[in-house]
């Protein structure tokens, strides 16, 4: 492995910013550089309701912690201190940083980077459409890579520069990987808010899980929910899993249960992880837990299945004999299969800092950043971002919060100076007299997409 | 060597006779079987001009699977939608068995070349057959991609542009090179696309607008598929058709491949009839007003080197002055394969070897 970056440098200022709790844990698995890397993390989780506490406190535990609105961390005067940012956010807002950044004033700017957290079961092409123009895009592994070469070739765009950061989300130096013989016979289900996606689908996943456990007296299988009923994630999802499981099994078996521990914890005592496409199938590599992939379902694009069929552990669930046999069987996933995605000692978050000292001492004879306007070409990230800097200022005006609405409208302007109708908004929005405010914006019209 | 071609839809029934007559060239004897019938409204004639002579008959898959002329095929292709194809191959497999005959090898594909999310759905239910039928590079590398590491990876052949004639047919290419007046724009038209709310209505009111702006143009609006008696492409049926210029027009059924050799520029969201477009050298737009996006089909053309928005046309004339499309990308998508029914023979031919008991 090359060696950290020496501690004796001036240690890096690093920035990363998310928001849902996915993001997050993306930040927090990028984060995750040895402990002699001269490294200062400073972490800004943007304000969501519902993101679980859990996620925050390990957030906090990173660095410096901020807790900004994005327009708020945009304007702040600390911004162009950092050496690098990481923007771990969705595709409109993504865009949006990336546009502010380059309209900021000075020739010194951070490198901006961007990701993706956690395995890409599908919609690839249309997440870099909006990741284009960033210094750096970071990739798992060599089949994203090898997605985005095809996607870019013959283009303009063929050089953006892309690193493959690696799907271990936890650090050998923090996770405790108990021997086989000493873990409890049990089997952690991380469960998927929206995979699968039907109501059928997931009380069919649930009643397999239930005779699974039938079967298998002698072991404990515990459903890991992504979240607890009052918190919120990436995806939004109907019916809470514990409500599946009361609706479908009435009682469940008693050594059939829910567990809301931290995955790290559970996944430290238990011998079997299995999902159907989570990317806590690589979390469970890094505690030393066996995963297996619920193939039940088929290989269906909808469930992400496809994107696992190489691992050599998908099996059926509903015509295992018991969890006993299955132990014995199991093989560990196919380390081809494993590079291929990303995980292993190739791919780490320790290149992304290499990759910065690099930008820095090659700053002053840096490229441009990549041009995204480009005659027969479309990129979001370029040709929508200007109106979702608009949506975000209708939003802000809709919850009437003034001085964040006048924020993304005067990114809006720095991109459109002609724009009438976006000074007329941002006039209108600047008024501090309610009634003055109220006929200036009934006078611009409201942009609607 | 028979080789049955089962096709669901009028997209395909046009494109297996087509095939049907490549293959024809390389000494297979084919038989097209059209298992949907009664489809009003085709943008598609029945038959390719020229090809009267490919066999066709129309069957159920249920009638075909009970008829004794499946069972004298060497090789099925089953160009249906991909729900149908596990069903079928299923059914087909069993009815062998109970017969104590071996199933001919099944081939199968979609019918126009996709990519990325589209093309990996469109596959993952062909994957019980015995190959699949690929259009270009792109696809190939994607199927390959798709099953790295699997322990039994479908092999795949690619067929090019094979839902296409090669060329216009004969003096239907008018204007080559720089097209000449008078000037068509020849807008295609797909099912519920663009999806977003008032989308459709936008479409067509800007389509009206550059039409107004461009008087000595002809925009004919075309749909790439069948549409029910009555239904006009982009709702204009619910519209105002006062407000629409008198050279802004709807075209009649059964002509698309002829309207798309003659017209002066092509226009679409993503119909996959926008490559016939490319390939035949005609100027075109991949409308990009909604950006790349997954759900309306605009992620595969995002190398294109076509896209642009429908809203910043000044006027019609500037289609003719916009970039052609991007070879490298055009050819990678299939365009570059032009032997694409050899390389089908030879596939068939060594799996036939690979079952032939050992001398």
């Amino acid at each position: 492995m090359t060696p950290a970056p020496a501690a004796t440098n001036t240690p890096l200022e690093l920035l990363l910013v998310g928001d849902s709790d996915s993001q997050l844990l993306a930040c927090e698995a990028l984060a995750r550089f040895p402990t002699e890397a001269a490294v200062n993390i400073t972490v800004n989780a943007i304000p969501r309701e519902g993101t679980p506490t859990a996620v925050l406190e390990r957030a906090r535990g990173l660095g410096t912690f901020w807790q900004l609105e994005l327009a708020q961390l945009l304007r702040h005067p600390s911004l162009l201190r950092f050496d690098a940012i990481g923007v771990f956010l969705t595709g409109s807002k993504l865009a949006d940083v990336r546009q502010a950044i380059l309209l900021m004033p000075g020739s010194r700017k951070p490198l901006l980077f961007c990701g993706f957290n956690g395995v890409v079961l599908q919609g690839f092409e249309e997440a870099i459409s909006w990741r284009l123009g960033y210094d750096l895009i970071c990739l798992n592994g060599p089949r994203d890579a090898a997605a985005l070469k095809r996607m870019l070739a013959d283009t303009p765009f063929a050089a953006q520069p892309v690193l493959t950061t690696g799907l271990q989300r936890n650090s050998p130096s923090t996770t405790r990987q108990m021997p086989a013989e000493q873990r409890r016979p049990r089997l952690v289900f991380a469960e998927q808010v929206v995979i699968p996606a039907m109501p059928q689908e997931r009380q069919r996943m649930v009643r397999i899980l239930a005779e699974l456990a039938r079967r298998s007296p002698d072991w404990e299988v515990l459903i890991k929910p992504r979240v607890a009923p009052h918190e919120a994630t990436f995806h939004r999802s109907g019916t809470h899993i514990s409500q599946t499981i009361q609706d479908t099994l009435g009682h469940p078996p008693a050594n059939l249960q829910l567990d809301y521990r931290p995955l790290p914890e559970l996944l430290q005592e238990a011998r079997l992880l299995a999902t159907v496409s989570s990317t806590a199938l690589f979390d469970a590599l890094d505690y030393g837990c066996k995963p297996v992939v619920m193939a039940d379902f088929g290989i269906l694009p909808g469930t992400g299945s496809h994107v696992f069929a190489g691992s050599g552990v998908c099996r059926h669930f509903d015509s295992l004999a018991d969890l006993d046999s299955l132990e014995t069987e199991l093989p560990w996933p196919d380390r081809g299969w494993l590079e291929w995605m990303g995980y292993g000692q190739t791919h780490q978050p320790l290149q992304l800092l290499e990759a910065i000292q690099r930008w820095q001492q090659r700053h002053d004879t840096a490229p441009e950043p990549l041009d995204l306007e480009r005659p027969g070409y479309v990129v979001n990230a370029h040709n929508l971002s200007f109106n979702q800097l608009r949506l975000s200022a209708e939003r802000a005006i809709q919850a009437r919060q003034w001085s964040e609405a006048a924020a993304w409208l005067e990114l809006a302007q720095l991109l459109r100076p002609e724009h009438r109708n976006v000074k007329r908004r941002l006039t209108a929005v600047q008024c501090s007299g309610r009634l003055a405010r109220r006929l200036r914006l009934i006078l611009s019209p409201g942009f609607k997409g | 060597m028979t080789i049955l071609l089962l096709a669901d839809s009028n997209a395909a029934t046009y494109a297996c006779t087509l095939l049907a007559n490549e293959l024809s060239h390389q000494g297979l004897e084919c038989l097209v079987v059209a298992t949907q019938i009664g489809i009003e409204n085709s943008p598609l004639p029945a038959i390719p001009p020229g090809l009267g002579r490919v066999p066709q008959l129309q069957f159920s898959l249920k009638e075909l699977l009970l008829s004794s002329l499946i069972h004298r095929a060497k090789a099925v292709g089953a160009f249906l939608h991909a729900s149908k194809i596990g069903p079928f191959v299923q059914g087909y497999r069993q009815i062998c068995q109970l017969h104590g005959q071996s199933p001919a090898p099944v081939f199968s594909g979609p019918v126009f070349p996709l990519g990325g999310d589209t093309l990996i759905a469109d596959l993952l239910p062909r994957l019980c057959c015995d190959l699949l039928c690929l259009h270009g590079q792109r696809q190939l590398e994607e199927a390959r991609d798709l099953m790295h590491r699997w322990p039994d990876p479908v092999p795949t052949v690619a067929l090019g542009f094979w839902f296409m004639p090669e060329a216009p047919e004969d003096g239907g290419l008018v204007g080559a090179g720089t097209p000449q007046p008078p000037h068509t724009l020849v807008v295609l038209t797909q099912a519920g696309l663009p999806n977003l709310p008032g989308a459709r209505a936008r479409m067509l009111r800007l389509l009206g607008e550059k039409a107004s702006a461009s008087p000595h143009w002809r925009v004919l609006i075309q749909p790439d598929h069948s549409l029910p008696t009555g239904r006009l492409p982009l709702d204009a049926e619910t519209s105002d058709k006062k407000k629409l210029p008198p050279n802004l027009s709807f075209a009649a059924a059964a002509n698309l491949p002829l309207i798309l050799g003659r017209c002066s520029a092509c226009l679409s969201l993503s119909s996959p009839w926008i490559f016939t477009a490319m390939a035949w050298g005609r100027p075109v737009l991949v409308m990009g007003d909604h950006g790349i996006t997954t759900n309306q089909g605009s992620a595969p053309f995002f190398g294109s080197g076509v896209m642009g928005r429908l809203d910043a046309l000044a006027d019609l004339d500037e289609l003719l002055e916009r970039p052609r499309a991007n070879w490298g990308w055009l050819e990678r998508m299939g365009w570059g394969v032009h032997d694409g029914a050899t390389q089908l023979a030879c596939a068939l031919q060594a799996m036939a070897e690979a079952e032939a008991p050992l001398p």
